[in-house]
């Protein structure tokens, strides 16, 4: 009786009795079956753990297949900004979306500062020229100045966000007036903060107390007290006191 | 609400200035709170002379109100209350600050020093030193000190009334408040009236120390009554009272009468303090006028002051100011064109209305000390954590919502696994609130965190901390003048510029706590 193990003995050791037409042989396919999920994923790429469980491949030969496709350049490694432990591949004809690469502000799965040091940069002049600006103004000037530049409304508001959170300019309500003379009353604009405001040294953030992590077990008479305190030494430079 | 740091750092001061037996009374008044005479004795395990004692020193430096209520189960019998007024000890901390608001006085530039002003600032200090005085002591006072002699001189009496009459008109000066009002317990056997859902009322319901507080304070009027000039002395300026009938010269005579003995009542008897509230209030106008100056510049700035100045009710808790255009006007005295005040006035974002054909201004300080506060706190997370923690913060403190920390992490700029780190460290030392919802996505995990900045809980605990740091700054300060006597001469110059130091970062820590606790 011949059985599975059988024929396929038969099959080794017998040239001729190999079929000549039918289905390829099983490691083709694995490697097809690969890049075909791959590719179906375009620009948001795919986890190598979800190859594995989608194509119901092993491991090891998934590893394989993907080094091998690695090699024949027909996909490639990209970095996930959201989860960056994890290795994701895309098909090379894709460029990564939005979502994976980070979006305009990031580059290689890093943030590129140099680019958003740029568009502060330019928002900031056009605000410092127009004295008090909505960010639509602000928006058009830039277009204006520099027809090429291609980030969005959205991007430019969160620029001006930012710029808003570090203190360089404030958000305010334009009064129509003055400064404001060229936005309507009412309307949220921008301007740039008086230096002065800016460098505000707080009074509890200048003493050694402002910024120890022990004050809340500091007490006066206790083990740790102001009266032994090295910070305080180290403040007042007076080690002998 | 104080915290124990508050408590102890008032107790600290009293310490300071009265010593131990003092300040164990005091102790005894912040941690337990009103109590009687009885009650201390038994708590302080003093003698009660002793108590009694301490309790006279306290009321006559404004730090204890007494007040007398019905004994406890007898409508008959009375007993008489203390109270420790933790706010008045405080204030101890800030006399030089008092003192610097007299303008033209002592610590003014010597250039802009006048008679007037030197006065004025004497008269005050002998009450902040003092507690309360009559006027009498007052004038004993400037006349006994003899290295005054050359600034005061022989001050005729009413040079010096005029200058004391001054103060008391611009409520720098206020007479004291009743020594022991009473207070009409609630009746016990009626229940208590349930509050109606949604019902607002005007009505508070008072503590007995806040009844106590105003049952002891005099009506404005009264408060404020300046001290008279005497029948002699108005002949003496030439005030003549013509009056053609014969028969009305016994009715002037009883006039001038009644009037020397309201004189005579109210230099020597009439007890008199400095106004705290007024003094506190001018010194809130000066912390505003400063944010608002680094903010919108110097001529903000000294129109908020003008505009705080000329203020219809100066009351320090108040955040709403309210001027006419004139009076505004009146304090700029001609430094502004018109044209400008009011665009400066609506940049501050004033409201502004006719009352009786008069512009009236309005100003909510809400943002004002809003931004204030938020200053002295973005400081310490930068100090403590560096710009990403105060990007952080600075983003959830304007944003005053539950934000995301993928959001978070967008907007700042940041990458998200610095954020996520950063949001932590904030967290774990109590400056942000973290709330945790399931995930509803297919995503990896199973709940997404939102922060959130709590500013009213966050406000007591910074409070606390800025008067744990004065009280470390106090310590400091007491152990420096101790070494005064132990070091040689050469170190002594090095002692005093440290303890110098030391002194100038107790009066910059007490403008935050002025902002959080008395703003």
């Amino acid at each position: 009786m011949s059985g599975p193990d059988s024929s396929r003995k038969r099959s080794r050791l017998d040239p001729s009795s190999r079929p000549t037409t039918g289905a390829p042989a099983p490691a083709l396919n694995e490697r097809d079956r690969i890049l075909a999920l791959i590719k179906s994923r375009a620009n948001r790429g795919i986890w190598s753990a979800d190859i594995k469980r989608e194509t119901d491949i092993p491991q090891t030969i998934v590893q394989k297949q993907i080094k091998s496709l690695l090699g024949s350049k027909l996909i490639k490694e990209v970095t996930d900004i959201r989860y960056k432990s994890r290795k994701v591949y895309m098909a090379v004809e894709f460029e990564p979306s939005d979502e994976i690469s980070g979006g305009t502000w990031f580059s290689g799965g890093s943030l590129n500062k140099e680019v958003i040091n740029d568009v502060r940069k330019r928002c900031k002049q056009q605000i410092m020229m127009l004295k008090a600006a909505t960010a639509d103004m602000i928006y058009k000037g830039m277009k204006k100045s520099d027809p090429n530049i291609m980030y969005t409304m959205q991007q430019i508001g969160d620029i001006l966000q930012s710029l808003v959170i570090d203190k360089e300019v404030e958000e305010i309500k334009s009064t129509g007036k003055g400064d404001f003379a060229n936005v309507p009353a009412g309307k949220v604009c921008y301007r740039t903060t008086q230096r002065s405001s800016r460098g505000h040294v707080g009074a509890l953030a200048s003493i050694p107390c402002g910024v120890c992590p022990r004050l809340r077990d500091c007490t006066p008479n206790g083990e740790i007290s102001p009266r032994n305190c090295e910070y305080y030494k180290q403040w007042l430079g007076a080690e002998y006191f | 609400m104080v915290g124990q740091y508050g408590k102890r750092l008032a107790e600290e001061i009293i310490s300071t200035h009265f010593g131990d037996l003092v300040a164990k009374v005091c102790r005894c008044l912040l941690h337990n709170g009103t109590l009687s005479l009885h009650e201390i004795v038994r708590y302080t395990d003093m003698p009660g002379s002793h108590v009694k004692n301490c309790l006279l020193i306290l009321i006559q430096h404004n730090c204890v109100q007494a007040f007398c209520t019905a004994r406890k189960g007898s409508a008959d019998k009375t007993v008489t209350l203390y109270m420790a007024i933790f706010d008045n000890i405080i204030n101890r901390m800030r006399f030089s600050k008092f003192l610097s608001l007299i303008k033209g006085g002592d610590l003014a530039p010597k250039e802009s020093q006048t008679k007037e002003g030197q006065c004025k600032y004497a008269l005050l200090k002998g009450l902040l030193q003092n507690g309360r005085l009559t006027f009498e002591q007052l004038v004993e006072r400037s006349t006994s000190k003899e290295q005054q002699m050359d600034r005061v001189q022989e001050k005729h009496q009413s040079e010096l009334r005029a200058c004391f009459n001054e103060l008391v008109r611009l409520h720098y000066v206020e007479r004291c408040p009743r020594p022991e009002p009473f207070i009409y317990p609630e009746p016990e056997d009626q229940p208590k009236p349930t509050r109606r859902r949604g019902a607002k009322t005007a009505e508070q319901i008072l503590s007995l120390e806040q009844q106590a507080i105003e049952a002891a304070t005099l009506a404005e009027s009264e408060r404020f009554s300046e001290i008279p000039e005497s029948s002699v002395e108005s002949a003496e300026d030439g005030i003549v009272n013509h009056s053609p009938a014969t028969g009305d010269k016994r009715k002037r005579e009883t006039l001038e009468t009644d009037l020397d003995l309201l004189v005579a009542i109210a230099e020597n008897e009439v007890l008199w303090r400095a106004n705290f509230e007024k003094l506190l209030y001018c010194l809130k106008t000066k912390i505003c006028t400063e944010n608002v100056r680094s903010r919108l510049g110097d001529d903000a700035g000294v129109v908020l002051e003008a505009m705080m100045e000329a203020n219809s009710e100066q009351k320090i808790k108040a955040t709403n100011v309210s001027a006419s255009f004139d009076g505004i006007l009146n304090n700029l005295a001609g430094s502004m064109t018109l044209d400008r005040v009011r665009t400066i006035l609506d940049e501050l974002d004033c409201k502004s209305a006719t009352d009786k054909l008069e512009a009236i201004y309005s100003l909510d300080l809400n943002a004002t000390l809003e931004a204030c506060k938020n200053d002295e706190i973005e400081a310490v997370i930068k100090a403590r954590y560096g710009d990403q923690g105060y990007k952080i913060f600075r983003l959830l403190s304007t944003k005053d919502q539950l934000i995301e920390t993928d959001r978070i992490a967008e907007i700042t700029f940041m990458e998200k696994k610095e954020a996520h780190q950063m949001l932590y460290k904030l967290w774990r030392d109590e400056f942000i609130d973290i709330k945790k919802v399931p995930s509803q996505g297919s995503g990896e995990l199973p709940s997404i965190s939102l922060w959130r900045f709590h500013r009213k809980a966050f406000y007591q605990t910074l409070l606390d901390d800025i008067f744990h740091a004065a009280l470390n700054l106090t310590v400091k300060i007491s152990q420096l003048v101790e070494k005064q006597h132990e070091i040689l001469e050469d170190d002594l110059k090095n002692l005093l510029k440290r303890k110098f130091i030391l002194q100038l970062s107790l009066l910059k820590l007490d403008d935050s706590s002025m902002l959080f606790h008395n703003f």
